[in-house]
């Protein structure tokens, strides 16, 4: 496991107050692993420490057998990307300019061939020209995800990539994650649909009040007994009809 | 907007704020009590490199222009291109269109600075004690004032700007006060230290104040790439692999430099460092690899025309230039502006 992403014990204090307490996680190359759990579980705090954009107060990250707080920013950005849950952006770049934001840290390659591949991959390269503050969440979301795929790094972060996003496009770019991590690399995601996380993760780590509350795959994560417990709602577990994956439906009693 | 529109506009920009800075600055030098054809300055400047016969102007024309005019002009030309740089640099670290050395403090704490580095260090150190007083009262007004509105690794933008506000007042306060009470010819009347003036220029001032904001000039745009990286957001750019730290203080470093240099030359000019690079933006967007030469080509433009019109428009009298660029500037930003809301929202 030393060759993926690797957080050890993991604890994030403001304010006297614990966000996580004690989180281990493990992430190997060639999978998709998803962060679950309810609001104020710490899904984001934990995918912030992982990506270091927060140090952590407890335990250690480790990224390809790197300590993360050995690494200098641009070090990092080699090393893995970032999707924040929204980027905002007051002034007017175009699509374009900002997918090519996400070369800054690399050494080799044709920076606007890699940003054009990106964009194509996210469908957003009509909007290549666009003013980046003129478009849409969904738009938003799909150029700052070209922008990630464009900093190809190991690892990628991603928090909550398929908010904003319709059906077709939410589709889209989890078929592009669940790619990626076929192709070797470390995906990490903050997912706030279950189903979601049911067809395209490997692995599941569960939140509950900054705790791990179950971890595994997304068959023994996903079970009735364990979301109802943990979401304070009543669930049925049926099988995809297709799919065969677990498929989460919330009722009433 | 096709992309090869967009890509084709800078190149055009640039030369073409060059060429108009090159204009203002043959007219600049032959306008005054003594006027000099545009044919003759051109000709007594290649005479003064060892070229031609010097021009018909005679002796009188030559010493206006060479002693007293082209230094002004050059003078004019390195305070209005710094603080153009300073204020596009500024706006993109704190990721905030309003942001302007004077608007956040800086050049009143220069201001402050230059005139207690007169009245202490310039019998000791002589005529680089005034930029030197400028860029320590311009680094303590930007430092509280950035001190202040920094809280849990955000950057208060409202924050930013009352505690600039109200810095500006004390840093301004407290110049005109030293110069009212201190009665000495060495330092600036209040209204220079409010409203600016070139008049003050000599060789010296020159050669004390074009190497400081040079040294701007040259290393602020070193950074165009990471600053437009900052504009994505601070915790972008640091996921992208910048020091936003260490950014961060080099930029604030040299635009207090840069700003301090052009205080102490020729006090406390407002709304170049706010208006030029907005005017840059409509046309070129707001990538800095054109926004900071494009912005110290047309802050250049922008102080040599005004101070051009300060000087000739009441002859024998002098307005002081900051009068002329808020005159000029405060409509055509209010225009800008409603344009800026037409084109892409406002600011929100």
């Amino acid at each position: 496991m030393s060759h993926g992403v690797v957080g050890r014990g993991l604890g994030y204090r403001v304010d006297g107050r614990d966000l996580i307490t004690g989180v281990d996680v493990a992430a190997a190359p060639g999978e998709l692993l998803a962060i679950l759990g309810p609001n104020g579980a710490g899904k984001t705090t934990l995918l912030r420490v992982l990506s270091g954009e927060w140090p952590a107060t407890t335990g250690e990250v480790v990224l390809l057998g790197r300590p993360l707080t050995g690494l200098a920013p641009i070090e990092q950005a080699r090393l893995r990307a970032v999707l924040p849950q929204q980027t905002v952006l007051t002034f007017a770049f175009r699509c374009l300019d900002v997918v090519l934001m996400g070369r800054y840290a690399a050494t080799t390659g044709d920076d606007t061939a890699v940003a054009e591949a990106a964009m194509a991959t996210t469908d957003s390269s009509h909007l290549a020209a666009r003013a980046y503050p003129t478009l849409s969440g969904g738009e938003q979301t799909r150029v700052s995800l070209a922008r990630v795929l464009a900093q190809e790094t190991p690892v990628l972060f991603l928090d909550e990539p398929t908010a904003n996003l319709d059906l077709r496009h939410q589709e889209l770019v989890m078929r592009t994650l669940r790619g990626l991590a076929d192709g070797g690399a470390v995906v990490v995601a903050v997912l706030h649909d279950l189903n979601v996380a049911a067809r395209f993760a490997d692995r599941v780590v569960l939140l509950a009040e900054g705790r791990v509350r179950a971890v595994g795959t997304t068959a023994e994560v996903l079970q009735a007994a364990i979301i109802e417990d943990v979401y304070e709602q009543t669930v049925t577990v049926v099988p995809h009809p297709v799919l065969g994956s677990p498929l989460i439906l919330p009722h009433d009693r | 907007m096709g992309t090869g529109e967009q890509r084709s506009r800078p190149g055009w920009l640039i030369g073409g704020l060059g060429v108009g800075l090159l204009a203002a600055v043959v007219v600049a030098l032959g306008s005054g009590a003594v006027r000099i054809a545009p044919s003759n300055v051109v000709a007594i400047l290649l005479g003064h490199a060892g070229l031609g016969d010097g021009g018909s102007g005679g002796p009188t024309a030559d010493a206006v222009l060479w002693s007293i005019r082209l230094p002004r002009v050059l003078l004019a030309v390195g305070v209005g291109a710094g603080l153009a740089v300073a204020g596009a640099a500024l706006q993109g670290i704190f990721r905030n269109p309003l942001a302007d050395p004077q608007l956040i403090g800086i050049s009143s704490g220069a201001a402050a600075g230059s005139a207690i580095g007169v009245l202490l260090l310039e019998a000791a150190i002589g005529g680089i004690a005034a930029p030197i007083g400028a860029f320590a009262g311009g680094l303590a007004a930007g430092a509280a004032v950035y001190s202040l509105a920094r809280h849990r690794g955000r950057t208060e933008v409202v924050t930013l700007i009352l505690a600039g506000i109200a810095v500006a007042a004390v840093g301004g306060a407290l110049a005109g006060f030293l110069s009212v009470i201190a009665d000495d010819p060495r330092l600036g009347s209040p209204l220079f230290y409010s409203l600016g003036g070139l008049g003050v220029a000599t060789w010296r001032l020159v050669g004390v104040t074009l190497p400081i904001v040079a040294i701007g000039l040259l290393f602020l745009p070193r950074e165009a790439r990471r600053l437009d990286l900052i504009l994505l957001g601070e915790r972008e750019a640091a996921h992208l692999g910048v020091d936003v730290e260490a950014l961060r203080r080099r930029v604030l470093l040299l635009v207090t430099l840069t700003v301090g240099a052009t205080v102490a030359a020729a006090g406390v000019i407002g709304f170049v460092g706010l208006l030029v690079p907005h005017a840059i933006r409509l046309v070129a967007g707001p990538g800095h690899r054109v926004l900071l030469p494009a912005s110290a080509l047309g802050g250049a433009l922008l102080v040599v025309g005004a101070d051009t019109v300060a000087r000739t428009v009441a002859l024998p009298l002098e307005i002081p230039v900051g009068l002329l660029t808020a005159l000029a500037g405060g409509p055509l930003f209010l225009w800008l502006l409603r344009r800026t809301r037409h084109e892409h929202g406002g600011w929100g």
